[in-house]
């Protein structure tokens, strides 16, 4: 919307500057001022070239060259005007002008011909005036004309005053007809030269004063006064186109001005864009790296988050796990206690039964003595007492057996405790350990894998209780031998130590298995690494054990020597 | 031993009973149940001086039948037979229960014979007893004390602002000023106490403080512990409340009154005493803490 706007007001002022433009190239002073420094030339020319040809007049020797050069000049210069373009100079409303032109251009045109008529006669005119005083001396140079010295003489001052000034002709004519009348009696050469006087002073009776008349008329017809009357007018047209392009011209300046401020305005406004586009881009660029650097941020965040979330998940299965395992040994435990505890309670009735009847049948003896063997069945409950005095001599006899009976009950009793304190979901997350016990109880979870191939070697060290989670430790206890037995492959043992280094109880589970290759070696504690057949192993033990570790502020290492076996080390701060 | 005392006991396993009635036979009246609810018509029709019931049972947890054999019975001694002690059960049943004793299965029939023995005694003097005619009003009384053996100002705090000023709240920050308080201010009636104080365990303390004075009424403020050495809390300690932390306020408020109420009926009433009886402590008696402590009580 608002760049169509832009594009019609820009248009617009395209032509309206085109226009004005054009408005105010009509007046075009240049050919203007041509037009009238050649009018002006002309009227100086015109007055050079009529002095010349008055000074023609008074010229003794004919000479027209310097005249005819005037006149070429002004008949080019004639030229020039003719040639400019006026309509275009002044418009269309020249009539008037060239009604004036055409005007002094017949003036001058009549004046030519006046002037050739000039030509004509004052060349024979002043041939005349210059020969008749020539022919006066040749008539006083000839024999017996001495009396007509007077006359001729007279004559001759005459004419060469009405040459000057053209009066008292009638008086130059009586003259010129008394000398002849005198000479009409001399002799032939005196008649004629006295003829040839006469007939140049004719002549110059005759056309000295037409001479007169023709530079009267030459004068008359002056152009002087058209140039300036021409040039007057051009100067009027000059003036009106002027005024018409005036106000065009103010416009275009005003719109110019308009324009130019436009122009300093969008230049403003450029600047002001550029630096806040400048300032855009900065900060554009600065966004850029920030972004950068949020987003690498950011991506640290979430694969930490990721890492958390591995962790957690990995937790998740672990304590999902031991929950069930949990819950397992909770109802196991349980269900295991009850049959547990009717069979010692009687076992344990049962013995005082037995002794009781041990008493009684003693009373038994003692009386049977007295009885005689025939008395109602005497002889065979004598038999009978013996025979159970027998039994009663043999180390097996009832007694020994509850015996051993509650012993057995006792172990029974004694794998469940383990199995409780293994699972140890009944004490709380973190209090003080004896690790030992936790070892045993593993080592007893563990045992069925052992069968006959494994021998254990406990080697106890004297180690003070360390707060941990039992149950969490046990579990690594338990991984850590359930791998040590898998990487046994026929028989071997397992060295488990304990020690105290520095302010940490240290836990060495030792087998003599396969080891591991050092390629796997860093692997190990990734979670799902295994190299044992699927259902055999997830690869979660290692990893399980080593976060366990870890939130306790202890440690899990392992050193493996290839064919020779593998020894973990768990390390546990003994705290305060 | 006279024939004239009853006794229930409940499992859901009929060996169990058949068991222990043999065992019981001959000195007592024995009742015995899978159910119970069986268990508590038994205990509407007839005066049983002593209740062993199991813990898990299909029908009823032995911990909410212990509770209402308290409501409509409270003179009848009440002991929880078990074979896995669960933090859970162990809890309420000291806190809704309130048994005399726990014990675990496989149990011993010595011992069980001699645990029940005195629950049948003891039974027997409840149910003789003859509550006062005239109830001690509170007024005549001297104001009460209430010790907070807790070295958390937020538990102190929260206590006095329960307690005071009806009650005397006092603070024992050690093992040592809090004995020396039980032992020199006569008042105290109700010790709260923590678990573990300034880094050690005051289970033992605490034993022996009942054991020295049985009519102090004792609740245990603490996180989680193993359920063995609640147990033992319970049978040497016989601890009348045990909460876990963070408390509620209204909990521990709740607590605190059910306590004091308990320590003005056996003041009300000394024969209820006897069932502040604890067995001695066996664990332990040989440490130097044990040597200490006995040193404070002379
Ligand atoms: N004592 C050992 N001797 C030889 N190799 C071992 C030993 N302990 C661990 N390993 C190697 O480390 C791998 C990872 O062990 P980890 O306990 O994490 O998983 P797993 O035993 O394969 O499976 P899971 O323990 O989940 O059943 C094992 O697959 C095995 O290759
Ligand atoms: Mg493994």
């Amino acid at each position: 919307m608002n760049k169509i706007f832009t594009n019609i007001v820009t248009v617009l002022s395209v032509i309206l500057l085109i226009f004005l433009y054009q408005k105010t190239q009509l007046v075009d002073t240049e050919q203007h001022n041509q037009v009238i420094s050649t009018l002006g030339t002309l009227k100086q020319l015109e007055a050079v070239w009529i002095n010349q040809v008055l000074h023609s007049r008074l010229a003794l020797n004919n000479n027209y060259d310097a005249m005819a050069d005037t006149w070429i000049t002004l008949e080019t210069t004639h030229q020039r005007w003719q040639d400019f373009q006026l309509k275009r100079i002044y418009g269309e409303n020249i009539a008037h002008a060239e009604y004036q032109k055409t005007a002094y251009l017949a003036q001058i045109t009549k004046r030519r011909e006046y002037i050739e008529q000039f030509k004509s006669v004052n060349a024979i005119l002043s041939n005349s005036v210059r020969y008749f005083p020539t022919a006066v001396s040749e008539l006083m140079r000839l024999e017996d004309t001495k009396l007509l010295v007077g006359d001729v003489n007279a004559l001759l001052s005459a004419v060469l005053r009405y040459s000057l000034l053209p009066e008292k002709e009638t008086q130059i004519q009586k003259l010129i007809d008394n000398l002849q009348e005198k000479g009409a009696l001399s002799e032939q050469d005196i008649r004629s030269q006295i003829n040839i006087i006469a007939s140049h002073a004719r002549t110059i009776l005759k056309y000295r004063p037409y001479i007169d008349a023709i530079l009267e008329q030459i004068n008359i017809l002056s152009t002087a006064q058209k140039i300036d009357l021409l040039t007057t007018t051009y100067v009027n047209l000059q003036d009106a186109r002027l005024n018409e392009s005036t106000p065009y011209h103010q416009m275009l300046m005003v719109f110019s001005g308009l324009l130019l401020l436009l122009i300093l305005f969008i230049a403003y406004r450029l600047r002001v864009s550029y630096t806040a586009l400048n300032r855009a881009n900065q900060q554009l660029k600065t966004a850029n790296d920030t972004l950068e650097q949020r987003v690498t941020e950011r991506t640290r965040i979430l694969s930490h988050t990721l890492e958390q979330l591995k962790d957690s998940q990995m937790q998740l299965v672990q304590s999902e796990k031991m929950a069930s395992l949990g819950q397992m040994v909770a109802g196991l435990v349980h269900e295991i206690n009850t049959p547990l505890g009717y069979v010692k309670s009687n076992i344990q009735l049962i013995q005082t039964i037995f002794s009781n009847l041990k008493h009684v049948l003693q009373e038994y003896r003692a009386l049977i003595v007295n009885i005689p063997d025939h008395i109602s069945n005497g002889k065979k409950l004598k038999t009978q007492i013996e025979e159970f005095d027998e039994l009663k001599e043999d180390d097996s006899t009832g007694e020994e057996l509850l015996k051993d009976a509650l012993y057995g009950l006792k172990q029974i009793f004694e794998l469940v405790i383990n199995l409780k304190n293994f699972s140890r979901l009944d004490l709380s997350n973190i209090s003080k350990v004896d690790l030992h016990e936790g070892l045993n109880s593993s080592l007893l979870i563990a045992k069925h894998l052992f069968k006959n191939k494994i021998t254990i070697n406990k080697q106890y060290g004297d180690i003070p209780k360390v707060k941990c989670a039992p149950s969490q430790i046990n579990q690594v206890f338990l991984n850590l031998l359930t791998n040590a037995v898998q990487a046994i492959e026929n028989k071997g043992s397992i060295i488990i130590t304990t020690r105290v280094k520095n302010d940490h109880v240290l836990v060495l589970i030792q087998d003599n298995g396969k080891g591991i290759p050092k390629k796997v070696l860093p692997k190990i504690f990734d979670p799902f690494f295994t190299t044992k057949d699927i259902g055999e192993g997830t690869g979660m033990g290692l990893s399980i054990s080593y976060k366990i570790l870890q939130e306790h502020g202890g440690n899990i290492e392992v050193t493996s020597q290839e064919g020779k076996g593998t020894t973990f080390t768990v390390s546990l701060p003994t705290g305060i | 031993m006279s024939k004239n005392a009853t006794i229930l006991f409940v499992d859901d396993e009929e060996r169990i009973l058949r068991s222990l009635k043999v065992l019981f036979k001959s000195s007592y009246n024995v009742h015995i149940t899978t159910n119970g609810n069986d268990a508590l018509d038994i205990i509407k029709q007839n005066t049983v001086h002593v209740i062993v019931s199991d813990q898990r049972m299909p029908e009823m947890l032995g911990v909410d039948l212990l509770h209402q054999v308290k409501e409509y019975s409270p003179n009848t001694v009440r002991l929880l037979l078990t074979g896995y002690s669960e933090l859970g059960a162990i809890v309420s049943s000291v806190n809704k229960g309130e048994i005399f004793r726990y014990i675990k299965k496989p149990w011993d029939n010595d011992n069980i014979q001699s645990v029940v023995h005195q629950a049948v005694r003891i039974g027997g003097e409840l149910f003789n007893a003859t509550p006062p005619s005239v109830p001690v009003s509170h007024s005549e009384k001297q104001k009460m004390g209430i010790l907070v053996i807790d070295d958390d100002i937020e538990i102190y705090r929260m206590v006095k602002e329960i307690a005071e000023p009806q009650y005397r709240v006092t603070q024992g920050l050690t093992m040592e000023s809090a004995i020396n308080s039980i032992t020199h201010q006569n008042d105290i009636a109700v010790l709260i106490s923590e678990l573990s104080l300034a880094g050690e365990d005051m289970s033992l303390a605490l034993k022996m403080i009942k054991q020295h004075a049985p009519n102090l009424v004792i609740l245990v403020l603490s996180k989680v512990q193993d359920a063995d050495s609640l147990i033992s809390l319970v049978n040497e300690g016989k601890i009348f409340r045990f909460l876990l932390k963070p408390v509620r306020k209204e909990l521990l408020e709740r607590s605190l009154n059910s306590s004091i109420q308990h320590y003005l009926s056996t003041q009300e009433n000394p024969a209820l005493l006897a069932c502040e009886i604890v067995e001695k402590t066996q664990k332990g008696i040989n440490s130097g803490l044990f040597k200490r402590i006995t040193n404070l009580f002379s």
